[in-house]
């Protein structure tokens, strides 16, 4: 499915170009033989749109529909492009797995998505046209993709567009509650009866209390 | 032993997410329906399955619930958010919550004189879906048009926590003031391990991408309720908010309201009612074995429910979900040679759609590798195709042409005779014979095991014995 905007429709407000993950709409002069009569119109880079439907959401004058593509196109980086000791450091670093399905959605992997930073795909964006990650739920992914592109050093990726809110910072996580590869005091007081040491143990990478109970794994 | 037919679920909302409305597999021939508390008697009878006609008695146990909730906070001239939450309106056709949440907004305006109480629909893909739901229940007349909808993607605030920041949906904190208008169906049980399930909507409902992606994939499934418990205590939440008012639930059906400012409160008491009820149900799902399931309803099929528990616990939950000694039933977290990290219950071998909405932002793209998938119609085959979670799902099912058909190969292929229907029913199961006969059979051990063993050693680890 490719995005479509209806001229005559569309008031220029630009919510939907804060919200596309791949960057594929912006906003431009409406021409004067466009239908509408805003001053501002948004323009579709059409091989862009991975079919999020992120705009299509947001949009409050059903400005977007979305329409199937003629020709349907598979998006993906080959592991193989990548140096594999490369892709696994790069894993490690950023806390998730290198087989671990990241975005569940386009089944892209920890390493598949290492590959593409390797590869030069630098911001949120750029992985997500490198892989299709982060434009189906948008929402599984998103933690993990921002993590990776700080182990490589591309955490300060600017916002884009610069008002855009298809992503904010990182936010905190389990493994932040460790102090020195301890859970720290203040947390494990807060938190009391959780199981924390258990679980961070299960985080870091220690399965050795994994042993689910009568059931099939 | 006989078998009656069986009963019809609750009606549901209309949506552009799914298929036109079509008949109910309730009404096939070959289905019956098991009382949930034919299964386990001990459960309370609920004041209300979902029907209209009890709406007045959902607005009256509201109202009794309110009475003696501090909201001097509240004044004339306040701006307030009610914040509900889209899983309530799945919840046996959506009315009872909604007429929940409409009489929140009339006691507040009676007691305080505030004029500006506004509805904020905390709904996943935001806004569209919102629009239904508003249409839908009648919130624009209930709420003077002062509806709007808010979702993940929409714009953010950074929150300060105790455990580092987080990110929040700035239009779910846009008043002086809120109320956290909840429902308790526990749902994805294997997930959120009742600890701490009243605080949920903080680190999800309310919560941008960044804190929803963290919770699933960064935190193990004891612990992650830390998030929404740091985030409703944090300083920018706490200076906000007001008071709960939270819908309560048994697999038999709405129970009652529960409110109160205090959160911690009205959670111990849910959490103590749900491991002695849907902990059965749980225990009594794990039993089940090789089976069909069928998705019959008008809300995400992972979410459909059959006596209260919903799909997604039937394709997970194979350990014991509440037995917090356990690191990990289910969930994200990567296992190590494993590559598919979310484990599922290889007993589930098939799923037939009779009618549900698309993923819509639930993935199940590799689900129709261990349950096959069976798709009813044409047209809701295309629904599929242009489903933007799920890109190459359709390529993985089969397309049939009506119900039967479909329940007829899934159980062949699948070498089983079982089906359950997830319809959106409480208060009993739509099921096939033989399925009932299983579930009737298991379930006095069930009932004495939870019982005996599992209810008190549940209560201990979550400090409630
Ligand atoms: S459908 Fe998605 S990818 Fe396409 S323009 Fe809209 S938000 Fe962007
Ligand atoms: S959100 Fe809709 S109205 Fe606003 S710029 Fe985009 S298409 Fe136009």
């Amino acid at each position: 499915m490719v995005a479509e905007i209806i001229a005559e429709r569309c008031t220029g407000c630009a919510l939907c170009v804060y919200v596309c993950p791949t960057v594929a709409l912006t906003l431009r002069d409406r021409r004067a033989d466009e239908a509408g009569t805003h001053r501002r119109i948004v323009e579709l880079a059409e091989p862009d749109c991975y079919n999020a439907q992120n705009c299509l959401e947001i949009c409050p004058d059903e400005a977007i529909v979305m329409h199937p593509l003629t020709e349907p196109f598979t998006v993906g980086t080959d592991v193989a492009s990548a140096d594999a000791d490369e892709i696994r450091a790069l894993c490690m670093a950023a806390g998730v797995g290198s087989k671990q399905l990241i975005c569940m959605c386009a089944e892209t992997t920890g390493a598949e998505l290492a590959a593409a930073i390797l590869n030069g795909a630098h911001s949120p964006e750029a992985l997500s046209l490198a892989t299709g990650a982060r434009t189906g739920c948008t929402e599984l992914c998103h933690q993990p993709i921002l993590q990776l592109l700080a182990a490589a050093g591309h955490g300060d990726a600017p916002r884009n567009p610069a008002r855009g809110f298809q992503w904010y910072g990182i936010a905190a996580t389990a493994l932040g509650l460790l102090a020195d590869g301890e859970v720290a005091d203040d947390v494990r007081e807060a938190f009391s009866h959780y199981p924390l040491d258990s679980d961070l143990r299960v985080l870091s990478g220690d399965f050795s209390e994994f042993a689910p109970k009568g059931g099939q794994p | 032993m006989n078998h009656g037919p069986a009963l019809l679920p609750p009606a549901f909302m209309p949506s552009e997410y799914g298929p036109e409305p079509r008949p109910h597999v309730a009404m096939l021939p070959s289905m019956t329906s098991v009382s949930v508390t034919e299964l386990f008697p001990s459960f309370d009878a609920p004041i209300t399955q979902g029907d209209a006609a009890d709406l007045d008695i959902v607005r009256a146990t509201t109202r009794a619930a309110l009475a003696d909730v501090d909201m001097s906070k509240i004044t004339a001239d306040s701006s307030v958010n009610i914040l509900a939450s889209e899983h309530g309106f799945g919840l046996m056709g959506g009315l009872p919550y909604a007429e929940m949440v409409k009489t929140i907004r009339e006691v507040v305006v009676e007691r305080t004189g505030c004029r500006d109480v506004r509805l904020r629909l905390a709904i996943y893909r935001g806004f569209q879906e919102a629009d239904e739901v508003r249409d839908h229940f009648g919130f624009d007349e209930a709420f003077d048009g002062k509806v709007k909808g808010l979702g993940p993607f929409d714009r953010g605030v950074e929150v300060d926590t105790a455990i580092g920041p987080m990110y929040l949906v700035q239009r779910a904190f846009d008043a002086d003031f809120f109320i956290h208008a909840y429902y308790d169906d526990p749902r994805e049980m294997y997930f959120n391990r009742l600890l701490y399930k009243s605080f949920k909507s903080f680190c999800m409902s309310y919560a941008r991408f960044e804190t929803r992606s963290v919770y699933h994939s960064l935190f193990g499934n004891r612990s992650g309720s830390i998030i929404p418990r740091a985030l409703f205590d944090s300083a920018y939440v706490q200076a906000r908010y007001t008071f709960s008012s939270v819908l309560r639930t048994s697999p038999a059906g709405v129970i009652g309201v529960d409110a109160t400012d205090d959160l911690y409160a009205i959670d111990r008491r849910i959490t103590a009612g749900h491991l002695a009820t849907y902990g059965r149900m749980q225990r009594l799902f794990a039993e089940i074995g090789d089976c069909v399931a069928v998705w019959d309803g008008g809300r995400w099929g992972y979410y459909l429910h059959a006596g209260g528990i919903i799909f997604g616990v039937l394709l997970t939950n194979h350990h014991d979900s509440f037995d917090l000694d356990v690191p990990v039933v289910a969930g994200f977290l990567q296992e190590p040679g494993n590559s598919v990290n979310f484990t599922r219950n290889k007993s589930l071998r098939g799923i037939v759609v009779n009618q549900a909405w698309v993923g819509a932002g639930i993935p199940y793209v590799t689900m129709p590798f261990s349950s096959p998938m069976y798709i009813v119609g044409d047209d809701q085959a295309q629904l599929w195709r242009e489903d933007p979670t799920n890109p190459l799902l359709i390529d993985r099912a089969t397309v049939v042409d009506d119900v039967a058909q479909g329940i007829e190969m899934a159980c062949t292929r699948g070498g089983t005779d079982r089906v359950i229907v997830f319809d959106g029913s409480y208060g009993h199961i739509t099921c096939n014979e033989s399925m009932a006969d299983v579930l009737r059979e298991r379930a006095p051990a069930v009932d004495r095991e939870v019982e005996q063993v599992l209810l008190p050693k549940w209560l201990a680890q979550r400090g409630l014995a």
